[in-house]
């Protein structure tokens, strides 16, 4: 009972000091600070676009006449799509807040008899009941306008994001996985930063075992991945269904990218290697999670092969996270994919450490 | 009573034997000091004998613990003042030691005590980046001692410090003695050797090549009553150098 004491009062000490003296640290502060403008410039991005104009995305099952006086409006943008998935997909990867709609065969008869059925219109899950309401109050209008008779919408289809879809949802599991990736590199300007000042050998004859230095170090990048991705959530709280789930795939990810901090951290012996080296391995470790939403133009063995790439993998659990549905054969491959990268890297680290351990 | 028992040390790196089968003996309170030329491997021996470092053969025990079977037991009864000012200078001094307090399981009043005692309890407050290096050593003396260790390795206590403070550490250290802490000191100031240790052992390449006393040591190896010590470490060490600087 007194070692868990001693183990746990050491390892908290080196955490709170890792993480009292990181907020001093220039090169932590600028990835704290980047990493929030890197949030706040896409989750903001939208509104810099300028172009306000409102999007009507249309499946037209019955080849109506209306589609064409759509098209010609100057009050909204219109996208006519060949089915429904495409609607769903048009409205969930945007950005901004769009109505999805479809104009079911016999429409325009229905019109003529003056009797136009209340049409299906679909929103992303994560726009407010405000944002809906407006959209389809607007839209309610401009149909009346062309078609010469009140049109109703039915807003209850909600879209949400599926794996594999881009815009928003995407880009915020990608600036998740993004700030965790940059917060777990804290831990190895941490660990370069003890070997340089040489404050590693005042802790190697201190009650502090190798083991401990790593795992204060490991729960101080924790704290740093935690808190960070925890900003990057609640800036874009609007699109997450399943917090639970999120949270999981964030301490996760936070394991997968401390671990690899610390290998890092073990491995390089200058801010030359970690600089060079550390651009390489973030590169190595986001390019896949850019890749797979271009998965129509990859070869199939690379588009199949890329999801056993741990950020992938952690891109896929937060996403399933914005979604209403997650498999949980697929919640758990995933997050096994993450955990074994995890624990091998982890593993490299003990072997280093005990290596460089006299 | 001995305190620091070193049989036949061995560190090798590589090819080259940084140092060589040494042997001695420090009593408990006693100052002993360490010296010889550049790459003697002073510091390897240190860091054998602080558990840094795994020797290549031979054995010691420091305060009562083998210093590779008895680490972590070994930890908690020494403390070093490292040869490079390896402060946190991002943090104050009190947060220095504050750390360091956490780490070994100390009170909070001793750290108030100790900078005291080092004189910097005016500046405790202040980043440690800000301060004079007399102030960081200090501060690095008040962290070895802060959980009141049995032994002290101090590697080069007083270099590069103005007169003042190197006196003012070398009283310190003679305090420290007196209260039965043992002191083992390396330094490349003769005088500072001769006038704090009780014995002195001269290393050159990895061997002792004189133990005794600076007394005793000047007896055997000067020329005369005027012997210093730093003639003995000359006339033990300095062929070498000379060997050096001529092929050079």
């Amino acid at each position: 009972m007194r070692g868990w004491k001693e183990h746990l009062r050491i390892v908290w000490a080196i955490a709170a000091k890792d993480v009292g003296e990181g907020i001093r640290n220039k090169t932590i502060l600028g990835n704290i600070v980047a990493m929030v403008f890197l949030v706040l410039f896409y989750r903001f991005a939208p509104v810099l676009e300028g172009d306000d104009l409102p999007r009507l995305i249309v499946y037209d099952q019955g080849h109506s006449r209306l589609v064409i006086e759509m098209e010609n409006s100057d009050q909204f943008k219109f996208y006519e799509l060949s089915s429904l998935d495409r609607v769903e997909l048009f409205v969930g990867e945007a950005s901004e807040v769009r109505l999805g709609l479809v104009l079911p065969d016999g429409f325009d008869q229905a019109l003529a008899d003056g009797q136009p059925p209340v049409l299906d219109g679909y929103v992303a899950h994560w726009a407010s009941r405000s944002e809906a309401a407006e959209i389809q109050a607007f839209f309610e209008g401009q149909l009346a306008e062309l078609s010469g008779q009140a049109v109703r919408i039915n807003m209850e289809n909600v879209v949400y994001h599926q794996v594999g879809w881009g815009g928003f949802s995407f880009l915020t599991a990608l600036g998740g996985v993004v700030t965790l990736v940059l917060m777990g590199t804290t831990v190895t300007h941490l660990m370069l930063e003890e070997k340089q000042a040489k404050t590693i050998d005042a802790l190697m004859v201190s009650p502090a075992s190798a083991g401990q230095i790593v795992m204060g170090k490991a729960v101080a990048g924790l704290v740093y991945c935690l808190t960070a991705s925890s900003m990057v959530f609640v800036f874009n709280a609007v699109v997450v269904v399943n917090w639970g789930l999120l949270a999981l795939a964030t301490i996760c990810g936070a394991l997968f990218t401390v671990a690899l901090g610390l290998l890092m951290g073990s491995l390089f012996e200058t801010r030359q290697q970690m600089t060079m080296w550390g651009f390489v391995l973030i590169s190595v470790l986001l390019l896949p999670v850019f890749m797979v939403i271009m998965g129509d133009i990859l070869p199939d063995v690379v588009a199949v092969n890329l999801r056993w790439f741990p950020t992938v993998a952690l891109s896929r659990v937060m996403q399933m996270s914005f979604s209403d549905s997650a498999p949980l054969g697929q919640v758990v491959t995933n997050l096994a994919t993450v955990l074994v990268g995890a624990v091998l890297i982890l593993m490299g680290v003990v072997w280093k450490t005990r290596q460089s351990d006299r | 009573m001995e305190t620091i028992k070193v049989s036949n040390l061995t560190r090798d790196y590589d090819d080259l034997r940084a140092v060589d089968h040494i042997s001695f003996e420090v009593e408990t309170g006693e100052v002993f000091g360490f010296l010889g030329p550049n790459g003697a491997g002073k510091t390897t021996t240190i860091k054998m004998l602080t558990g840094q470092l795994r020797p290549t053969s031979g054995a010691a025990r420091v305060a009562g613990c083998d210093v590779v079977d008895e680490r972590q037991q070994l930890k908690p009864q020494i403390g070093v003042v490292f040869e490079h000012q390896n402060i946190y200078e991002r943090l104050s001094a009190r947060d220095n030691l504050l750390f360091a307090a956490r780490l070994y399981g100390v009170q909070k009043s001793r750290v108030e005590e100790m900078l005291k005692r080092v004189g910097l309890a005016d500046r405790a407050r202040e980043k440690a980046k800000n301060y004079s290096n007399g102030m960081k050593q200090r501060l690095l003396i008040a962290r070895a001692l802060l959980h009141e260790p049995r032994v002290i390795f101090l590697d080069e206590p007083t270099r590069g410090l103005d007169p003042n403070i190197a006196r003012g550490i070398r009283a310190f250290i003679e305090e420290l003695a007196q209260q039965g802490v043992t002191v083992f000191l390396t330094t490349h100031y003769m005088e500072e050797a001769d006038h704090l240790s009780d014995r002195v052992a001269i290393v050159d390449q990895g061997r002792i090549v004189a133990l005794d006393t600076p007394a005793r040591l000047k007896v055997a190896h000067g020329d005369g009553e005027e012997t210093t010590l730093e003639d003995v470490f000359v006339k033990l060490t300095g062929r070498n150098f000379a060997q050096q600087w001529g092929d050079e």
